[in-house]
């Protein structure tokens, strides 16, 4: 029966070798890695914005106020006066890094690597957690929305379920002794 | 033949709706947070929110910047509050003192309250602050209590006396001394703010708590809070331009110390508006 994911079976012989990388593995990646850019090219502009102490290109009345959010009390990492778009910056960058180095693995193997899928998965978690607690930042204690910061907020969701969806088919961990990486 | 193994469940699609499931979930609780109605008076003498004091107390110095003087809700300037007086040097231990007395009824303290936790904040640290509303039958409005609260600093001191309840009754007593300033340079009336005695509220024109305190009437202390982050919200614009006056005031009397509180584009500019003797 073949596997829907064109890669190791979920169940079968212990000495049967991983599959290739499918062309699905290599989009899932790929979307990764562009959603890493984007997230990351979104941060370095808020950060930029933050320093440079110049206006925000967004809305700035009613629900939707970039300006509001952004200069809050909750726009810098508690107890010092860092952006949290840097923390931001850093969360796509360790992302876009996970994705490229899975990409390096399956390139030079063939194999897709488990550890790495369940980093990035864990990445993911960390990053959903984090987006959670801002979308209530903005919501409930400043009842306004900032539109760059939403549109990270979704590329993290994103983030986590593509890498959730290529843990999902990574092969069986069973097989964790055939990954090496 | 070999049978088809079945798929663990973790593999199928229940993680990956489940994720967005329980995400907009999430979001659909904080959008009926944020709808409550505002905060009950089942909050009073509770302590106040840690997140909401620092939002009160952690003002952003370019919102600061962009209030100035503030400006009513008719898009006018906030009139000065303060006079020069020529009371008595008022101090602790060679700090200039600032001196609030006041009552928990009342609206105008209420208001004036959350300008001068903003404005000392930025002097030393509150701690203790408790939720206050002013009396029902005078407005409701939310605001925060210094009875039982502690202020620390190294360039001031800051007495705040609750002098009635919130029904009116007798809470903290006054000294004599304290009793002869709020007669003789307040009038008798709440809230009375003298500034190491060479600046107190109640100057021509102005409002009693500083600012037009109708602008925080329905808001919750999580509202009020809150708005102190856009510059253009009529809570700011009064409760920040309030506090920007007593930041003037006081870092006259402080000879500008701190710089981080005195040494600003803003307060320096207000420092020259200020009323001589």
């Amino acid at each position: 029966m073949a596997q829907r994911t064109g890669q190791t079976p979920a169940t079968g012989d212990r000495n049967q070798q991983p599959a290739r990388v499918s062309m699905r593995g290599g989009r899932d990646l790929s979307a990764l890695v562009v959603m890493a850019l984007l997230g990351l090219g979104i941060s370095i502009y808020l950060t930029t914005v933050h320093y440079a102490h110049v206006r925000l290109v967004c809305s700035a009345g009613g629900i939707v106020n970039c300006t509001q959010v952004t200069t809050s009390v909750y726009s810098v990492v508690p107890g010092t006066k860092i952006p949290i778009t840097i923390p931001g910056m850093l969360w796509f960058l360790v992302s876009g890094g996970l994705a490229l180095a899975a990409w390096r693995v399956q390139a030079r193997t063939g194999i897709a690597s488990m550890r790495l899928g369940l980093a990035h998965l864990a990445w993911g978690v960390i990053g959903l957690i984090t987006v959670l607690y801002l979308v209530y930042v903005e919501l409930v204690r400043l009842h306004a929305i900032c539109e760059w910061c939403s549109a990270v907020h979704v590329l993290t969701l994103l983030t986590f379920l593509v890498a959730l969806y290529r843990v999902q088919r990574l092969p069986d961990p069973s097989h964790a002794a055939d990954d090496k990486y | 033949m070999q049978q088809q193994a079945r798929r663990p469940w973790w593999r199928g699609p229940a993680p990956l709706i489940g994720t967005v499931v329980v995400v907009l979930i999430v979001i659909g609780v904080f959008i009926f947070v944020a709808n409550q109605p505002s905060g009950s008076s089942a909050s009073i003498g509770q302590p106040v929110a840690a997140s909401i004091v620092r939002e009160v107390t952690n003002v952003s110095p370019s919102v600061i910047a962009a209030v100035g003087v503030g400006k009513l809700p008719d898009g006018t300037t906030l009139p000065n509050p303060y006079r020069a007086i020529s009371g008595p040097a008022l101090t602790t231990n060679g700090r200039p003192q600032v001196l609030y007395i006041g009552g928990e009824f009342c609206p105008y303290c209420g208001a004036d309250r959350w300008s001068l936790v903003n404005a000392l904040s930025r002097f030393g640290t509150f701690s203790g602050l408790h939720y206050m509303r002013s009396a029902v039958t005078d407005g409701d409005i939310a605001t925060v209590t210094f009875h039982g609260s502690h202020y620390t600093s190294p360039y001031i001191d800051f007495v705040g006396i609750e002098n009635e309840d919130r029904n009116q009754n007798q809470l903290e007593p006054l000294n004599n001394q304290q009793q002869q300033l709020l007669s003789t340079l307040g009038g008798n009336g709440y809230p009375f703010v003298d500034i190491a005695g060479q600046y107190a509220n109640g100057a021509p024109n102005s409002y009693p708590g500083g600012y037009d305190q109708s602008v925080l009437s329905g808001k919750s202390w999580s509202q009020i809070a809150g708005a102190l982050s856009n510059a253009n919200d009529p809570i700011t614009q009064g409760l920040i331009g309030n506090a920007n006056y007593i930041t003037a005031a006081v870092c006259k009397t402080t000879h500008d110390k701190p710089a981080s509180a005195c040494k600003t584009a803003t307060i320096q500019h207000i420092e020259q508006q200020l009323p001589t003797k």
